[in-house]
């Protein structure tokens, strides 16, 4: 009566199979995510050096027209989305990737170089041009504690003021361009963070108050904003006093 | 991420992908062999060999014990429910053990006294497997089972039990529980779980893999106890260890999907959590007591499969908990690294956290959300499955949804004092 009971073996190797079937079709879903993620952002790197490249045109033209026909598509918006999806890839990527992700990071510093020097040479030609550069100079956690802090600050000024074009720049990176850059900056992989601003290096965190005592722009925009306001809700209130007022007269009838 | 745990992370989705996928397997093998048993239950198969069709008087005898400890609220309604069984009454004896009720237990069931289908008996208090043990001894039908003061059956549920006595071998059957009337949140959580339930201890019997006979209404052949002696105390679960003493001299336990069994679920977090710390340490310390079935292949798939992953499922949800909430503490310190040096603006927030939570490229689509949604999938069809195995007929499905949402919010509550209650145990006997 006590049997024993039985291993049906060729159910535990099914079992194996169809299990390691759907376990490589996921794996291989993700790898196409992961080279879709990829080839996104090569191409949005693509996208933005056809901007810098008609930027320059431009420029060039530009010497012979005036500030006005510049556009806004000179600033190329994409640099910000890119940064972000720079560095998810950067955190999330394993490890055979990592390769691919340096190479698009020195790309991206290149082009952030190019557009730095073009906004420059817009603004010193047309000077209503209300563009506010300032280069980022940051270092891994290990070297640079208080990096994490800065790129917050920053991060939340870019939110609040479109004007702002922040150009970050990881210190580590092997690029001659970027090497230049530090040099004629003075920048040490020791003193970090650092942020330029009108050619002048600043080191240390800067809370977000400290950074607009750097750049005074960003007080004058913050003034014109609250003028701005102040001039809206006065427009307001006196809308809302004339519906009164014709509530008012309206209602006299009745008495 | 570090390596290692991702090693550990991938291992154990393959293990519970493979479990799911077995116990999937098994039920494609089985699908024609239950629906004979539909049938036979109905009464329409070639042998017909339902109880319906037996005379009365070939009818075996039952016992049922109904072991009671302060339970004057719903020990009535239970003997009544048993009274209701269609059975006859001839060949049914219902035998209340009360074991030392401090409250009007002993009171409320004396309306019962000289009904010619109930016994009353008295005990001084001793636990509930002892009040088993007292019924066992004094009862003389083939069969005997068991009911908690806190259920209730069908009237056809012993109709539906029997017949599978007829394989050789079997000393057991389990039936297919459900929760009372559930009418809050947690009694819908527990619903679902419980018609998942069904399914799981379906395919469990059919691997002869079951490692617990529920208290509620699970029949065993009287003459067993004599062979595996009486019922333990066994860490206050002693429905798991009899199963498992079953399973290591090698009787059959059978499963009636169709013999429903409600029971009144715990009402409040506090109660369902008391519960839930005594079923799993229960399982946890038993499955220890019984570990020489862990990885023996005479203990076919309950050995090699099913108990080694049981096992290892409560450690690894234990891991991952551990690691969701360090995950959880960096984050939350993080954030309030950022709120500190810009300050909390909701507006500007909340953009930040769309731009790079919601939209689909920064989105995790890693193995493990992939693998989640498989397990999803599979575990909306083993409710909805389990439902109609038991012929539940509800049209409600919101209970899965709470299931889903909520089953493993709470679950690590009892998971966690049950290891710790195990790990503290295992000390204590060492001294």
């Amino acid at each position: 009566m006590n049997t024993r009971q039985s291993i049906d073996r060729n159910k535990y190797v099914m079992t194996f199979m169809i299990t390691a079937i759907i376990f490589g079709l996921m794996l291989y879903i993700n790898g196409i995510l992961d080279q879709k993620r990829y080839e996104d952002v090569k191409s949005i790197q693509d996208q933005i050096s056809l901007d810098l490249l008609s930027s320059e045109t431009q420029f060039n033209l530009l010497k012979e027209t005036s500030c006005k026909s510049i556009d806004d598509s000179v600033l190329s918006k994409e640099l910000n989305s890119l940064a972000t999806k720079l560095s998810y890839l950067e955190a999330n990527q394993s490890e055979s990737n990592q390769g691919e992700i340096a190479y698009l990071k020195k790309y991206y510093s290149l082009l952030q170089v190019k557009d730095w020097i073009l906004m420059r040479q817009l603004a010193e030609k047309c000077k209503d041009q209300k563009v506010i550069s300032v280069l980022y100079f940051y270092g891994d956690k290990e070297d640079c504690s208080e990096c994490e802090d800065m790129s917050y600050v920053l991060t939340r000024l870019r939110q609040q003021y479109p004007e702002l074009r922040i150009y970050s720049f990881d210190t580590k990176l092997d690029l001659g361009a970027l090497n230049t850059l530090k040099t004629i900056f003075g920048i040490e992989s020791t003193k970090l963070p650092a942020l330029v601003y009108n050619g002048q290096s600043n080191i240390g965190f800067k809370s977000i108050d400290e950074i607009k005592e750097l750049i005074p722009d960003l007080k004058q925009i913050d003034i014109e904003n609250a003028k701005k306001k102040e001039l809206e809700e006065m427009s307001k209130d006196s809308e809302n006093k004339a519906s009164t007022s014709t509530g008012a007269t309206s209602a006299k009838p009745r008495n | 991420m570090d390596i290692a745990f991702d090693l550990f992370l991938y291992s154990f989705m393959f293990l519970i992908l493979y479990f799911q996928v077995f116990l999937i397997l098994t039920l494609l093998e089985n699908r024609s062999s239950i629906k004979s048993e539909n049938k036979r239950l109905e009464g329409i198969g070639p042998d017909g060999e339902t109880l319906e069709n037996i005379p009365d008087t070939d009818k075996p005898t039952v016992t049922i014990v109904v072991p009671v400890f302060n339970e004057e609220k719903t020990v009535e309604k239970t003997i009544l429910s048993l009274l209701d069984l269609n059975y006859p009454k001839d060949k049914l004896t219902i035998m209340v053990v009360d074991d030392g009720s401090k409250d009007n237990t002993w009171k409320f069931v004396q309306k019962f006294q000289g009904h010619p289908m109930i016994a009353l008996h008295q005990k001084e208090n001793g636990g509930k497997y002892t009040a088993l043990n007292y019924a066992i001894e004094h009862a003389t039908s083939e069969y005997i089972g068991c009911l908690d003061a806190d259920s209730f059956v069908d009237s056809e549920a012993l109709n539906h039990i029997l017949p599978y006595f007829a394989e050789e071998g079997v000393v057991a059957v389990t039936p297919s529980m459900k929760i009372q009337n559930p009418d809050n949140v947690l009694g819908m959580i527990q619903n679902a779980e419980y018609q998942l339930g069904i399914f799981t201890r379906k395919i469990l019997a059919i691997l002869d893999a079951q490692y617990v006979t529920p208290g509620p209404f699970s029949i065993f052949k009287r003459e067993v106890f004599n062979d595996v002696g009486p019922y333990r105390h066994a860490h206050n679960t002693e429905d798991l260890e009899m199963a498992l003493r079953l399973q290591e001299k090698h009787y059959k336990i059978r499963n009636a999907h169709r013999a429903l069994v409600y029971t009144v679920g715990p009402r409040t977090i506090y109660k369902l959590y008391k519960q839930r710390v005594r079923w799993t340490g229960g399982f946890i310390q038993n499955a220890l007591d019984y570990k020489r079935l862990i990885l023996n292949p005479n203990y076919g798939n309950l050995g090699f499969l099913v108990l080694p992953l049981a096992m290892y499922s409560i450690l690894a949800t234990l891991i991952f908990l551990a690691y969701n909430l360090t995950t959880l503490i960096t984050r939350s310190f993080e954030a309030y690294n950022r709120f500190k040096v810009t300050g909390f603006d909701w507006r500007l927030d909340l953009q930040q956290f769309i731009g790079t939570n919601i939209d689909w490229w920064f989105y995790n689509l890693q193995s493990s959300l992939i693998l989640g949604s498989i397990a999803v999938l599979i575990i909306i069809f083993a409710v909805v499955y389990g439902k109609k195995l038991a012929g539940i007929k509800e049209n409600n499905y919101m209970d899965i949804l709470y299931f889903l949402l909520l089953y493993s919010l709470i679950s690590p509550l009892w998971l966690i004092t049950s290891v710790y209650n195990t790990i503290r145990n295992r000390d204590a006997a060492w001294r």
